[in-house]
């Protein structure tokens, strides 16, 4: 199946993809599969199907139960210690509630949407299925997936009509779903759950992952699961700042009443939220930007984050030869948080074993430089400052730029320092910015019919706006002794290598400077 | 320049989204007001994307034909005002200003590429600027 799709030049990634599934999906024949209540801290007890239990049952899911849901935040939040397999059965719960709502709406309103039990079957694998490709300490190691992205995507979508580039783990769900393995799983042990007429076809599953538009019109089925209203934020918003303990919250019952189908000009229905659900959107836009303050963009987590995606660069660079065994980035599939970090799994290099010491005894780098726009001198007075620190971002972004600022910084620093220094010294993260514009155009349908973007009712451009000036920071960090040394050496590399000259909030806010 | 397999030369259309807007607002000037909203210059993108798809290959869109969106116009967008050549000071958040002189920016773009930018440029001043700040 996947050969049909994509070029014989990533035939390499496939042929190794086929190899991990033969582990992660193993062809026995799984035991007879009944339907199961499971009760979760959250949504309370529910019902699984019993092709979704026999997916459920495979190390393909259950492996999701060890990976963490935040990467490395339980370090500062220590209750956020939630997993992706927890998120993954949520998901499924609430794309099977909203899709029924959408039904029930409609049969009380008289409308014909044409809602059939094989898209509610649909929609609740996808939100299973949905994660599959997450990898250990999930956004750390999708960090170091990018260029495997690209070079896959770049072929694949030649031949179909994406409307977003999908991320690196969607990307892999998809290819997970789309492999001969797995269609041999499906077809074995799946396939027979259901009525001939009920049966969820795979390829629609991968297509509704990645965002690819379904055919047939139910462009809906799709947005539940990626798009501005979609199931997937709603429960990782309300999972995330529940584990972390946070107080935010917003009307998620509101949300699924007020939400309905519209058919557009293009002959697609899609999911459109009617004008008394504005505040219900608006709750969960502000809910997002809060957890990003909060949590993604925390301090400290980006502190450890950092740690984290060394020691998954270095197992890339030289895993080939320890216990854990990395060849290229699929590799990944093979293990989970708790093999990264079991000291009973042989090391591939001493720099691993420190940097797994630094996370397994929380000794975090401290931050000593703290970037924001308005910290910037000149910005928006000259072309050659707005490209330098767009060049930084843009460096910061791949490891390779960012062990390339971290050398020069440590070779600054040499200079006037004893202690022997390594590119461990110092860490450089400046993370994206929410994603707050998608909401800009999420279709709200007025009284009359008319249909218009969200930004009609809310400047989400101002928010987002607002949160890049006021909130927003990028950071140097370094080892604790080291930091005043490191943030004068950091201020030098900005001004020679990007024309970036920080005022003295870059320091102050590092507590260097009072 | 890229050469072609029949080593003729080929213009490199490969820009990215950031280059690629920011080449089309270099030909106004500093100061110059942009009336839109952030939904129609993504209309407005997904128009070039008809007539110069070369340049658009690495953008997708969204084509829903009243709310069109690309995820990298948007980020694009985002790192422009980011590194303070547009900007938005009106508290409705529907004007853009362009606040440096790009100069450089202009100089920078290739020969074979400048025609296909103006043109971009002429229907932007069209859609969204009124006043006479094309150069």
């Amino acid at each position: 199946m996947l050969s049909k799709i994509i070029s014989p030049v990533i035939k390499k990634y496939l042929y190794k993809l086929e190899e991990i599934l033969t582990q992660l999906l193993p062809l026995d024949p799984p035991a007879v599969k009944k339907s199961k209540v499971i009760h979760d801290s959250l949504w309370g007890s529910r019902l699984y199907y019993p092709w979704e239990i026999a997916l459920m049952d495979t190390p393909l899911l259950q492996r999701l139960r060890q990976i963490s849901q935040l990467g490395t935040a339980f370090l500062t939040y220590p209750s956020a210690v939630h997993n992706r397999f927890s998120h993954s059965l949520g998901v499924t719960i609430l794309a099977g509630r909203l899709i029924t709502r959408l039904r029930e709406k409609a049969e009380i309103e008289k409308n014909d949407v044409d809602i059939t039990n094989r898209d509610i079957y649909t929609v609740r694998l996808s939100g299973l299925l949905h994660d599959i490709g997450h990898c250990f300490f999930s956004h750390c190691s999708e960090v170091l997936m990018y260029d495997f992205r690209d070079e896959c995507f770049k072929e694949i979508n030649e031949k179909k009509g994406f409307i977003k580039k999908p991320k690196p783990h969607e990307l892999i769900s998809y290819l997970i779903i789309n492999s001969n393995h797995f269609k041999k799983y499906w077809d074995n042990f799946i396939a027979s759950n259901f009525k001939e007429k009920e049966l969820p076809d795979p390829y629609e599953i991968s297509q509704l992952i990645v965002g690819v538009k379904p055919s047939k019109g139910k462009r809906f089925l799709q947005e539940i699961i990626s798009g501005p209203y979609d199931v997937d934020k709603l429960e990782y918003l309300y999972r995330d700042a529940c584990m972390a303990g946070l107080n935010i919250s917003y009307d998620i019952e509101r949300f699924f009443y007020k939400i309905k189908l519209s058919l557009r000009p293009d002959g697609n229905k899609r999911l459109v939220m009617e004008e008394g659900g504005v505040r219900a959107v608006e709750q969960l836009i502000f809910s997002k930007m809060m957890l990003f303050s909060f949590v993604y963009h925390h301090q400290k987590i980006l502190a450890s984050d950092s740690v984290v995606i060394d020691m998954i660069d270095e197992l890339l660079n030289n895993g080939a030869s320890g216990g854990i065994k990395i060849e290229n980035p699929l590799d990944f599939l093979k293990y989970t948080d708790y093999d990264i970090m079991s000291i009973a799994v042989c090391a591939p290099s001493k720099r691993f074993i420190r940097l797994r010491d630094r996370i397994k005894n929380r000794k975090l780098p401290k931050r000593c430089f703290v970037m924001n726009r308005e910290f910037i001198k000149d910005l928006g007075a000259d072309e050659e400052i707005g490209h330098g620190w767009d060049r930084l971002k843009q460096d910061a972004l791949t490891s390779k730029g960012r062990n390339k600022i971290r050398k020069k910084i440590i070779k600054n620093m040499t200079k006037n320092h004893l202690k022997k220094l390594t590119i461990d010294s110092v860490y450089i993260n400046i993370p994206d910015l929410p994603k707050l514009k998608e909401s800009v155009a999420a279709p709200i349908e007025l009284s009359g019919g008319k249909i218009v973007g969200m930004n009609e009712f809310q400047q989400i451009e101002g928010w987002e706006k607002n949160y890049d000036m006021k909130k927003f920071r990028g950071y140097f960090f370094a080892d604790e002794d080291l930091v005043q040394d490191a943030a004068d050496a950091v201020d030098m590399v900005l001004q020679n290598d990007y024309r970036l000259k920080f005022d003295e909030r870059a320091k102050r806010e590092a507590k260097i400077i009072f | 320049m890229v050469k072609s397999r029949k080593g003729q030369d080929m213009k490199d259309l490969t820009f990215d989204p950031f280059t690629l807007i920011l080449n089309v607002m270099s030909f106004f000037k500093k100061g110059t007001k942009i009336i839109t909203t952030e939904i129609d210059l993504h209309k407005f993108f997904l128009e070039c994307k008809k007539e110069h798809s070369n340049y658009f290959k690495n953008i997708l869109f969204d084509d829903d034909p009243d709310l069109p969106y690309s995820e990298e116009i948007a980020d694009a967008l985002l790192r422009i005002e980011d590194a303070g050549f547009l900007s938005r000071p009106n508290p409705a958040m529907i004007d853009y200003y362009i606040r440096i002189n790009m100069n450089k920016t202009n100089k920078k773009i290739p020969h074979d590429n400048k025609s296909d930018f103006k043109a971009m440029s002429v229907k932007f001043k069209e859609m969204f600027i009124h006043n006479k700040n094309v150069e």
